[in-house]
């Protein structure tokens, strides 16, 4: 009997002494979620500098570390693997065997364009994620050019000529600045512009259209590109000419797997 | 005074005679290592295809939900989900703050959080369902009921055993999973800041409330609310078993309720006025963890006015409906 008298005295005390926690958590937490205080110290502090900028990179280890950014070329979509030509370059590196190849991040946005590129530049985030790369594979512009793949499935906003001498000068401009930008996010890297092929290769109509166009952009970016010191243009252009059914996905815009995997290995045979 | 405090040891020595608590306790100590096992294999995952970097995993955490709020197929609620995550994931990335930095505490913290709507309950459940039909269905009821005693003193001791034993769940949840969990991710972690006041307005987050909170602040909190929950759910199982005779029937009830609750809140349903449940408003630590409201127009002053509505109803009812009944049998 006695020890039934333990019993009690010890989870009295025991229970006693966690309700007492536990009524004061409760009255703490309840009372600091319904009546917040502004933290003002806070909100001037994270608009001058967040935390994450002033992060050193990590030394070079004499690998290569990828990252992709830019749209949904750069994401892979239409890959049914998922893996795009980033992952796919990567791989090939690998392969090739000169350095351990690491891929760090995939950045890709699906209908990201120039704009929106940068914009995402400003972020600590991603500007962390590119100091830590020494190869940097960028693919963007398309959507500005051709107001994104959307446009075509919908039937309502076919490309014509017009609106894609329009868009080119203000989409070569934010290329430049975009080019600029990544350079003085990461003074070092070797930065790979995958330039655009035509897709709409596939569609008789539009054709010509799309390739006069695209002939222009290549043109214009290569000269942004060759400006600046560490960058190259993959050609991507002949490699959807000939047969882009058998390269493109079922969307019409981008590449299929076997698609990414010719780009991919552009990119490897330019690195090295 | 004195003599009431005997009824309570009575059922206190009771409660623990029926080795219902031993059970939960064995059951939090085979079901820690599992998950704790879990979470590491994980976590050795994610090491391998993100090194040892969290900055980059953040960082393509984000980008991939971005790239889901793009889609047709993503439906609108999840979106809002979705685009809050992407913005407190920016602020613990901006902040150079990892949000899932491995550790016993961080471990204590998601697995009480992912627990406080269903398996706390539960445990609660497996002492609370029981305490008045038991009675009944051995017959000892009459045997209690024939003392010199009130009836509703007699209910009153065993629902003060019933609440302590509520706190004592609560805590040792804790210090189990804290305990068992460390030898897996070590015992660290207590000032790691987690960022607390999220105001959410619609999909966007207000950012001008939140604060750094040591962790170890944070499941103080976390635990209060747990408690408070498990308090209600207490009261109401206590109902169930003063009403219902038969102790299989009142746990099947309030299981019933419990997981009718969690598929409720998964709806997320366009029918508002579900929110007046009290199963739907379990999860008071998404309130704190800065979680979207499972139905528009919820608050924590909300859920915790309507569970303590509940409580207090079903309180009523217990003690009305055991003082007046005839029990036969």
């Amino acid at each position: 009997m006695n020890s039934w008298k333990w019993i009690w005295r010890v989870s009295a005390w025991l229970s006693a002494a966690a309700s007492l926690l536990l009524i004061v958590g409760f009255v703490y937490g309840a009372g600091k979620l319904m009546f917040p205080k502004p933290n003002l110290a806070e909100s001037e502090a994270s608009s001058a500098a967040a935390p994450l900028t002033e992060r050193e990179p990590s030394p070079e280890d004499g690998s290569y570390r990828i990252v992709a950014i830019g749209d949904s070329l750069a994401k892979g979509t239409g890959d049914t693997t998922g893996q795009g030509f980033a992952r796919r370059a990567a791989a090939g590196l690998e392969e090739a065997g000169r350095k351990p190849v690491h891929f760090l991040n995939n950045l890709g946005i699906n209908g990201m364009t120039t704009q929106e590129l940068l914009d995402e530049l400003k972020q600590p985030g991603v500007q962390y994620v590119l100091k830590e790369a020494n190869v940097i594979l960028l693919s963007i512009g398309a959507n500005d050019l051709f107001q994104g793949g959307a446009a075509l499935q919908t039937g309502a906003d076919a490309p014509n000529t017009a609106a894609l001498e329009q868009a080119l000068p203000g989409t070569e401009e934010r290329l430049g600045r975009a080019l600029d930008e990544l350079r003085k996010i990461n003074p070092t890297a070797e930065i790979v512009y995958i330039g655009l092929y035509n897709p709409f290769g596939d569609i008789e109509s539009l054709r010509e259209e799309g390739d006069r166009g695209i002939v222009e952009w290549n043109a214009k970016a290569a000269s942004l590109i060759v400006e600046r010191d560490g960058m190259t243009l993959t050609p991507t252009f002949d490699l959807f000419q000939r047969d882009p059914g058998a390269y493109l996905s079922f969307d019409h815009f981008h590449p299929n797997s076997a698609g990414y995997e010719r780009i991919a290995r552009r990119i490897v045979q330019g690195m090295e | 005074m004195k003599r009431f405090w005997a009824m309570v040891q009575n059922e206190v020595v009771k409660i623990v005679k029926k080795k219902r608590f031993y059970i939960v306790l064995l059951i939090l100590a085979v079901l820690v290592p599992i998950f704790s096992y879990a979470q590491m294999k994980q976590s050795l995952e994610r090491r391998e295809s993100y090194g040892s970097d969290w900055r980059l995993e953040v960082q393509q955490a984000i980008i991939d939900n971005q790239n889901s709020l793009s889609s047709d197929r993503v439906p609108q609620e999840w979106k809002v989900y979705r685009q809050i995550y992407i913005q407190q994931m920016q602020y613990y990335l901006d902040h150079d703050v990892n949000p899932n930095e491995p550790g016993g505490v961080t471990f204590t913290r998601e697995f009480i959080d992912n627990s406080a709507t269903l398996f706390i309950p539960l445990m609660i459940l497996t002492i609370a369902s029981d305490l008045v039909s038991s009675e009944r269905t051995t017959g000892t009821i009459k045997m209690l009921l024939t003392r010199p005693v009130r009836r509703w003193k007699v209910l009153l001791s065993k629902l003060t055993a019933l609440l302590m034993f509520v706190s004592l769940i609560v805590a040792s949840a804790y210090l189990i999973c804290y305990l068992i969990s460390g030898a897996f991710f070590g015992y660290s972690g207590w000032n790691i800041p987690i960022f607390t006041g999220f105001v959410l307005n619609g999909s966007d987050v207000d950012l001008t409330y939140v604060q750094a909170t040591p962790q170890w602040q944070y499941l103080l909190m976390q635990a209060g609310l747990v408690w408070f929950v498990g308090v209600v759910v207490a009261l109401l199982a206590f109902m169930v078993s003063v009403l219902v005779r038969s102790t299989a029937a009142s746990i099947v009830v309030m299981m019933a309720a419990l997981i009718s609750g969690s598929i409720l809140t998964n709806m997320a349903s366009a029918w508002t006025s579900a929110k007046y449940l009290f199963m739907v408003n379990l999860g008071l630590t998404e309130y704190l963890a800065g979680n979207p409201a499972p139905i528009k127009g919820m608050t924590l002053g909300f859920s915790i006015g309507t569970l303590a509505v509940w409580a207090a109803v079903s309180v009523i009812i217990s003690f009305g409906v055991f003082t007046k009944r005839d029990v036969l049998t």
